[in-house]
């Protein structure tokens, strides 16, 4: 893992001779935050001015790049929900309703600045074309653009760490240029399997001052799924993964 | 000062901060490791306040020979406990539910296995389930036409958990690969109805065959649904759902019901000859999200199955006619079912064409955790309605806060202008553990 980096860094120092590939940058950094098939736990820390907090735990399958399944494990009042994403389409189990019913990437099934499009993202060049980028010291400006209206942020500003081809800061704009967040990406760490990534992204938004919102990276492992688990009759029964 | 120094110290006093600062945030992965055995459940207190209409059909059905009452307070507890055992391919699950009830008429308490069930699940794409078990079909947020074997949901309050019955249920899934994107689930089940199973499912005797196929089909959710001709009359229907925006979803409900039978009540207060014929059930919605996280729900519910208005006005009347003359005979013989709010012509939105709208606001004003929200249920047949604002609060440790208005408006002999109440006011805060 280490030499692929190592190589490809080598190739990209090159850039004002060969020019930059923002595509092939934008696909290393999906591949160096995580595998194409794994499993993870998060916590996501919602923080609000008072310094008061609600966290939530969950448990997050992917496989390829358009399926993704998460369970809430904390805090109580969200336990077994369910969260399914198949390509653009979204659902939400919550055990008491007893079906799955169709949510958007636009929601927010946290009730705070995360929405179901942080908690849900499969890879960032699924959803977005590289339309420019830059180098910037010691890190790549990528400007992305959403593929398709059913991607939560139409614009965003990446900016890359040109050594170990992760993202360090994420800028997240709406059509009409409005800025609703900014993602920073901080504390790599070492995940055994090849994987070194950040571990921690906090949020905030210009929309809501002085709140915070984190989300902690554990156990991420490379993991292969059948495809029935990323199924509407399989999201009551996503715990039997564990 | 040595100038040297000063990064020194400045190192010193700052280091214990930046060391706050770096373990600000943790996340023991090992505390959620998964158990053998799990428990959890809510506990919930709501108080609540309801202004009497005295003058209504469905009050004067509840207070018949007692002393009337201008003002309910009620205050309701429930404990709903759920518990998850796993051992291999299997697993035990079960949800009870109890509940005590403080008012008028005293104290009551009631107690219900909501779900039993054992589980075996040899594969991802296929399970067994044995036992008392809650099945949900169908789209609709307020009603659902197809729901063919569970419990009426209150269309009110639709998220509230229900009890299920016993049954035999599989569940096969699989994936076809390709551009088509194309999952199906099939879940066949088996509901035996006895003098002490499932008796309030219909006839005794009977083992009913049931079933849905589930088809994720070109981003639309398709589901064919049957229940064969048994404890209860044969029928079949048919789902969808599809986000034709990234904001905009819209759903629908179709049912057929063969042998329908409508309940009639004639002119002197006895039942009617029951009047047989098919009929079609069904409901079209949509779900429609604005940029500022404000939610809409417009549904349309055609019920085949409801009471013609001049049946219901019918039996309003003779509710009326009862109550003012003190006829306990008269009240007797009226089809009002064992459970007076399950009967066919007292049970809630009993009649044939209704509208649900419902719009909620997340995050208002970027206020985090709270919503406001408002209900319309509307009946076309009787132009009557119940208003119910709520607003909800979610910013508090494993509590959630309600507090809904309910405010009935409608003439006499239409549905809500003979609810019991003239506005009813409630407030429900429940701790999860």
């Amino acid at each position: 893992m280490a030499l692929r980096v190592l190589i490809l860094y080598l190739i990209l120092a090159a850039g004002p001779a060969w020019g930059l590939d923002g595509t092939a940058i934008l696909a290393q950094v999906d591949r160096n935050l995580a595998p194409d098939s794994y499993e993870m736990y998060r916590k996501l820390i919602n923080q609000e001015p008072d310094g008061s907090r609600k966290e939530f735990v969950l448990y997050t399958a992917k496989k390829g790049r358009e399926s993704m399944i998460a369970l809430f494990l904390a805090p109580p009042t969200d336990l077994g929900r369910t969260t399914l994403r198949l390509g653009d389409n979204m659902w939400l189990y919550i055990p008491e309703v007893g079906k799955p019913l169709r949510i958007t990437s636009l929601q927010s099934v946290v009730g705070g600045i995360f929405n179901n499009s942080d908690l849900m993202r499969l890879e960032f060049s699924a959803e977005y074309d590289v339309q420019g980028i830059e180098e910037q010291g010691e890190e790549y400006l990528l400007d992305l653009k959403a593929k398709t209206g059913a991607v939560a942020y139409d614009q965003l500003k990446m900016r890359v760490d040109r050594k170990l081809l992760l993202p360090t800061v994420i800028e997240a704009y709406a059509a009409s240029g409005l800025l609703l967040k900014t993602l920073r990406y901080k504390k790599v760490k070492d995940y055994g399997n090849g994987l070194v990534r950040p571990s921690v992204m906090e949020t905030d938004s210009p929309l809501y001052e002085g709140y915070k919102a984190v989300m902690l990276f554990a156990k991420i492992q490379p993991r292969a799924f059948p495809d029935e688990v990323f199924s509407l009759n399989y999201m009551p029964r996503v715990q039997e993964l564990r | 000062m040595c100038r040297s120094m000063k990064p020194l110290i400045l190192l010193l006093v700052l280091s214990p901060l930046a060391w706050a600062q770096e373990d600000e945030f943790s996340f023991d992965v090992e505390e959620f490791e998964p158990k053998v055995f799990e428990f959890t459940g809510y506990i919930e207190g709501q108080p609540e306040y309801a202004r009497a209409n005295q003058d209504s059909a469905l009050y004067q059905l509840q207070f018949f020979g007692r002393d009337p009452e201008k003002e309910i307070d009620r205050f309701t507890g429930s404990l709903e406990l759920e518990g998850h055992l796993r051992k291999g391919i299997a697993s035990i699950n079960f949800q009870t539910h109890s509940e005590m009830v403080w008012d008028y008429l005293g104290d009551n308490d009631d107690h219900a296995l909501y779900q039993g069930y054992m589980s075996l699940q040899p594969d991802p794409s296929f399970a067994l389930d044995l036992g008392k078990k809650a099945m949900r079909w169908g789209k609709g947020y307020a009603w659902n036409p197809v729901a063919f074997v569970e419990r009426a949901k209150d269309a009110g309050d639709p998220d509230l958990s229900r009890e299920g019955y016993w049954i035999i249920a599989a569940d096969w899934i699989t994936i076809f690969d390709g551009p088509l994107q194309t999952q199906i689930a099939l879940t066949p089940l088996i509901l035996p109805v006895r003098s002490d199973t499932n008796q309030d499912f219909g006839e005794p005797g009977y083992n009913n065959l049931g079933g849905k196929v589930y088809l994720l089909y070109r981003d639309i959710d398709i589901d064919f649904m049957f229940l064969s001709n048994g404890s209860r009359n044969n029928r079949v229907g048919m789902d969808f759902s599809r986000n034709m925006a990234p904001n905009f979803e819209v759903h629908g409900e179709l049912a057929y019901f063969s042998d329908a039978v409508h309940r009639t009540v004639t002119p002197e207060c006895k039942p009617g000859k029951p009047r047989v014929e098919d009929e079609i059930s069904y409901l079209i919605g949509t779900r429609y999200r604005t940029s500022n996280d404000i939610t809409l729900i417009m549904e349309y519910y055609f019920n085949g199955l409801g009471n013609e208005k001049k049946d219901q006005e019918q039996f309003y009347r003779c509710v009326h006619q009862a109550w003012e003359s003190g006829d306990q005979d008269l009240i007797n013989r009226l089809p009002l079912g064992k459970d007076v709010d399950k009967g066919p012509f007292s049970k809630p939105n009993p009649m044939r064409r209704y509208m649900n709208f419902r719009v909620w606001w997340e995050k208002p004003r970027n206020l985090l955790y709270l919503t406001p929200g408002v209900q319309v249920l509307y009946n076309l047949d009787d132009r009557s309605y119940s208003v119910s604002p709520d607003i909800s609060y979610i910013g508090f440790e494993n509590l959630e806060l309600r507090l809904r208005g309910t405010v009935p408006v409608g003439d006499s002999l239409t549905e809500w202008g003979e609810k019991p109440n003239k506005y009813k006011v409630e407030l429900r805060a429940r701790y999860y553990f």
